[in-house]
């Protein structure tokens, strides 16, 4: 499940290759196992506005 | 109202507010609003241009009517979802069950939580047309203008530009045009201070946009029609969203509310370490100083460190309003921090070090407290507070 996947709002793309440093989540992370108050970086959306690319 | 021909094939057809004052809880409209709404006809197809707010959709509907019977509308276009536009969008497909929503990427989902049932929008992106005969749609990508699906709109044979909200105004008056409108220059800086001044990026982009594009008129969601001295209008809105000039120093702003003056002498103490630190740390008694006529240097300044004593558990409200005032200004990547006397709880700083977290201000020390009366001590260890928060930087 290393699917990347895109949030729906603003097309950031969350890769599980990369992780979101920015939150301390390390390299590696599939976008299921993120917490789910997990939010977009860019603009904020919750995990259920992110779509499978 | 009725129809007003503003040009052959396109009529306005909004609602006036007259009676509104607070727009959206947060937002003052003294001179009330309007939800603009426009038909395009061509020679094969019509479509309506955004919708109107919910409460208002019979008189909506009534004044659409004499433009267009709502069973010849091919096309929904909505710039912009947010429910003072797509809030009659229900009623409206009630009667024109035939017509196609048209929206931007990110409105599809927007558009089904607003009607709650499948819906089928037409997706459209940058560049991509759609031909009335002789009328021909052209979609402008304008993300977050201030929502993430927010487009324009451009009318290329008569080269109109359906801005949405952008370069709108809560301004209401029947005569529509900003030549014919008493000056309202106030409401549309306001509007732009409260609305567009957190999306400052998104501002300079579509403005790049716009560059290249000859605009006879601009139609917004909200207020006067632009039709003369176009140009001043964007003009505002480049100066109002230009990025401000980098200082030489580090900068971290200190507003404090204190009681007894024990808050305050942190304050002071945290400002002479920010300062040892290299630094500037200028101090402001949030009882003395207007946080709305701030927000230019608060958006500046590299970090925020707010403090405030506790009372019965809490921070004091002057802390909280300036936390709320935050929601215009963008924060993402600012410092912050907190810190206050107390007398036997101390909550206060510990809840506004949270806030800011929830406001994504980056939070890299734990919130400073002393118990009532700083001792030189403590003076010190606020002093020591400011340089790491320097160091934090």
């Amino acid at each position: 499940m290393m699917q990347p996947h895109e949030c729906t709002m603003c097309e950031y793309t969350y890769d599980p290759a990369k992780g979101d440093p920015g939150r301390s989540i390390p390299p590696g992370t599939p976008f299921d196992s993120l917490p789910d108050n997990w939010t977009c970086p860019k603009c904020g959306a919750g995990k259920n506005m992110f779509v499978e690319t | 109202m009725r129809p007003v021909r503003i040009l052959p094939g396109l009529h306005w057809v909004g609602v006036l507010d007259t009676q509104l004052r607070v727009f959206d809880v947060i937002m003052q409209a003294q001179h009330g609003t309007t939800y603009n709404s426009y038909v395009v006809r061509g020679r094969d197809k019509v479509a309506l241009i955004d919708a109107s707010k919910g409460k208002f959709a019979e008189t909506f509907l009534a004044t659409l009517r004499p433009a267009a019977d709502p069973a010849e509308i091919d096309y929904l276009v909505c710039n912009h979802l947010e429910p003072d536009h797509s809030g009659a969008l229900a009623d409206v497909l009630t009667v024109a069950p035939q017509a196609q929503v048209v929206v931007s990427k990110p409105g599809k989902a927007l558009v089904q939580a607003i009607l709650n049932r499948d819906v089928t929008p037409r997706i459209v992106a940058e560049g991509d047309r759609i031909d009335l005969g002789g009328k021909t749609l052209r979609f402008i990508s304008a993300p977050f203008l201030h929502w993430p699906d927010t487009m324009f709109t451009y009318l290329e044979e008569d080269q109109i530009l359906f801005s949405g909200d952008f370069l709108g105004a809560h301004y209401c008056d029947p005569r529509l045009y900003n030549d014919l409108v008493e000056n309202y220059d106030e409401a549309f800086r306001y509007y732009f201070q409260v609305i567009m001044r957190p999306f400052k990026e998104y501002v300079r982009q579509a403005l790049v946009k716009l560059n290249s594009l000859p605009i006879r008129m601009v139609c917004p969601v909200h207020g006067p029609i632009l039709r003369s001295e176009i140009g001043g209008y964007i003009e505002r809105y480049r100066a109002w969203s230009a990025e401000p000039p980098k200082r030489g120093k580090k900068r971290l702003l200190i507003f404090y509310a204190s009681s007894y003056g024990n808050t305050e002498r942190m304050a002071h103490a945290i400002a002479r370490g920010i300062q040892d630190a290299g630094a500037e740390g200028p101090v402001y008694d949030l009882t003395q100083v207007n946080v709305r006529e701030m927000l230019d240097e608060i958006e500046v300044a590299d970090g925020l460190v707010v403090g405030s004593c506790t009372i019965n558990g809490d921070a004091l409200e002057h802390a909280w309003s300036l936390l709320s005032a935050m929601t215009t200004i963008k924060v993402k990547e600012k410092l912050g921090a907190s810190f206050g006397s107390f007398g036997w709880s101390g909550e206060g700083p510990i809840m506004i070090a949270e806030r800011m977290k929830g406001l994504r201000f980056r939070v890299p020390e734990e919130p400073l407290r002393v118990q009532i009366v700083p001792s030189a001590a403590d003076l010190n260890t606020c002093a020591e507070y400011g340089k790491r928060l320097v160091a934090a930087l």
